[in-house]
């Protein structure tokens, strides 16, 4: 298991190598700079060549591209070329634990009815219960995410003002934005867990159980649940990952000083340090949860065998 | 029949339907027959003529879309049919016993065999866990399973199809019960193993002094297990009797049919099959259902099912050239 593991992080690491050099040269492959606002308003050309020279935009891309890798490999993510005097890794360090915050609770509430509400159709195949369920899911897979955020942002906000709009100042602030964020992964969770339910609850297996007299609840709650879960788990992996480094929209509405807004306004900002270090954050964060994942399948079905 | 006291199981008029998105499937039609104590029960039949549903409707296992009408199942003077689901829940598992078909598919592929089987020890016979454990390796011991303190933690893709359903057995065994269903036990294993399966199961029935009904399609099997058999086509009985009844004083031309299809070893003729198919369950036919195979049907077959003929105390069959006046008529039919 350790040989396995220390093997696949030994994969993860080429894999971040190679997002790292593609994300790198498609940064430096599109038109304008950093600075290239600075070149409209006119900057004198001097000085924008001595700024160009202390961020080492002048050296040739290969020479930029081997000081970055070296830097990385000490740990350092660079300096911000848009805000100054602060790291990546300050950025990363402030922004993270916001973000990991509203992502972690937000996957909570996401499984917490995910989960339940899905083998519920399931069970009730048919039913009013199956009806709410997958309208439920299908409203959640179909609506943006910032429709409902304004929404209920309107609703709660405006309209009633029992929330808070902006800030994480208190456990009401988190309401909002943590069930948005919940949203679209609850009907995921939903349609997923219902219809591997209903395959498994087909089973032989489960058909076994009942002839043994165990309750209906402990064939589901137990036996069936263990066969149907792993979909759900595959889907949660890169999910947990996207979900604690934070979302734009979300973090950009309810004003959350998290790092999700970063990935989008680093971009438009040709802040090259900033989009790469945060595209090299979310690459450790989605291996370890893709880590996390293949180890739990081993852990739930005895049947999957660990390459060593 | 026989007395009273010793009956274990009887099924009166049976009826069990589906409802599916083409229609109602009648799969059962109205059967009765019965189960006496330490007795060994054989129905045969093709697929899809009943036998498993009829099983599944005793052990009320029915999925939500089916539907069952009986006068009465009545087991050791309890009537099942009447039973919800949370009544029948003492009975299944530890008064009546069930092994299906396919050992490959049967178990739960996520939990060990030793949890599969302490599962109903610890349920009906209120054994704590390390008892439970104890009783499961002796159970696995019993039948035939080597190194059981081992096997109790492992999984079931880590057995081989024989052992699954050794491992089947004991799950269905451990409570001693009073009835064992055995559906197709032996279908899905090679013919070294199924004879090894059935001789435990007979050695086991005799240890419980349990009553067995075994399922399946291959006169073979129960021929060498079973005292009395139940022949079934289309949802209904074709033919009851002892074994000898049904193997040397054959009356229904099904049974008949079937018998031919066997391969014998001595000589080396060709199989007889029985041409055309079985009836359509969604519209069965109002007359006997093998009137469209049968080579003896005639016009009064297709338009009026037959009733029972009983031939001897043990011994009745659903055929027309059975009638008195059919007989009066026509003469003796030699069937075989």
């Amino acid at each position: 298991m350790l040989k396995y593991i220390f093997k696949r992080i030994i994969a993860g690491v080429l894999s971040l190598f190679v997002l790292i050099t593609i994300t790198f040269f498609l940064m430096h492959a599109i038109p304008g700079g950093p600075f290239s606002p600075a070149e409209q308003r006119n900057v004198p050309a001097k000085v924008l060549d001595q700024i160009n020279e202390k961020y080492g935009l002048n050296d040739p891309l290969i020479v930029q591209y081997k000081t970055y890798l070296t830097n990385l490999l000490h740990g350092d993510l660079g300096i911000s070329f848009k805000k100054q005097d602060t790291s990546v890794n300050e950025l990363i360090a402030n922004g993270f634990p916001v973000s990991a915050k509203v992502g972690v609770l937000a996957i909570i509430l996401a499984l917490s009815i995910g989960i339940p509400l899905g083998i519920l159709a399931a069970v009730k195949r048919g039913t009013g219960i199956d009806g709410f369920a997958m309208v439920l899911a299908t409203i959640g897979i179909s609506v943006p995410s910032f429709v409902i955020c304004v929404l209920l942002m309107y609703l709660f906000c405006e309209k009633w003002k029992i929330l808070p709009s902006y800030g994480l100042n208190s456990w009401k602030s988190y309401l909002l934005p943590v069930f948005c964020m919940a949203f679209s992964p609850i009907a995921y969770i939903t349609r997923l867990m219902r219809s591997s339910m209903l395959e498994v609850m087909g089973q032989d297996y489960i058909r076994t159980e009942r002839s043994k007299g165990v309750p209906e609840f402990t064939v589901i709650g137990k036996y069936a649940l263990k066969n149907s879960i792993l979909p759900v788990v595959t889907y949660v992996g890169p999910l947990v990952a996207s979900l604690i480094t934070g979302t734009f929209i979300i973090e950009k509405l309810f004003s959350i000083p998290g790092l999700g807004r970063y990935f989008v306004s680093a971009i438009a900002d040709r802040d090259y340090s900033v989009t790469l270090g945060l595209t090299v954050f979310l690459g450790v964060v989605i291996i370890i949860c893709n880590l996390v994942v293949d180890i739990m399948y081993v852990v739930i079905d005895p049947r999957v065998k660990i390459d060593e | 029949m026989s007395n009273e006291k010793n009956t274990l199981l009887e099924v009166n008029n049976l009826h069990t339907s589906f409802h599916t998105s083409e229609g109602v499937v009648q799969s059962v039609r109205g059967i009765t027959f019965h189960v006496d104590r330490g007795e060994s029960l054989g129905i045969v039949g093709e697929s899809g003529c009943g036998k498993s549903v009829t099983m599944l409707s005793i052990m009320r296992l029915l999925d939500d879309n089916a539907k069952l009408e009986a006068d009465s199942i009545l087991f050791d003077g309890e009537d099942l049919s009447k039973k919800t689901k949370k009544e029948m829940r003492p009975i299944q598992g530890n008064r009546i016993g069930m092994i299906f078909q396919d050992p490959m598919t049967s178990l739960n592929p996520l939990f060990t065999v030793g949890e599969q089987i302490k599962n109903p020890l610890k349920r009906h016979q209120n054994l704590s866990g390390k008892k439970a454990e104890e009783k499961a390796i002796q159970m696995l011991e019993r039948v035939g399973i080597p190194d059981p303190a081992k096997r109790i933690h492992q999984y079931p893709h880590e057995l081989s199809g024989g052992m699954r359903q050794r491992v089947m057995i004991a799950i269905a065994m451990c409570c001693e019960p009073e009835l064992l269903i055995a559906d197709e036990p032996t279908t899905a294993l090679d013919v070294t193993i199924q004879a090894q399966i059935l001789d435990l199961m007979k050695n086991l029935k005799e240890e419980y002094h349990s009553s067995i009904i075994l399922i399946t399609h291959d006169l073979g099997v129960i021929a060498g297990v079973c005292s009395r058999i139940v022949v079934m086509y289309g949802g209904l009985i074709m033919e009851e009797g002892t074994t000898e009844d049904i193997f040397y004083r054959t009356a229904h031309p099904y049974t008949a049919g079937l018998l031919s299809s066997i391969p014998k070893e001595e000589t080396k003729q060709k199989l007889i099959p029985i041409p055309g198919t079985p009836p359509d369950l969604l519209n069965p036919p109002k007359g006997c259902p093998f009137a469209a195979r049968c080579k003896h049907a005639r016009k009064l077959c297709k338009e009026q099912a037959p009733g029972f003929i009983q031939l001897s105390e043990e011994h009745r069959a659903a055929c027309w050239l059975l009638h008195p006046a059919v007989k009066q008529k026509l003469g003796e039919v030699k069937i075989r």
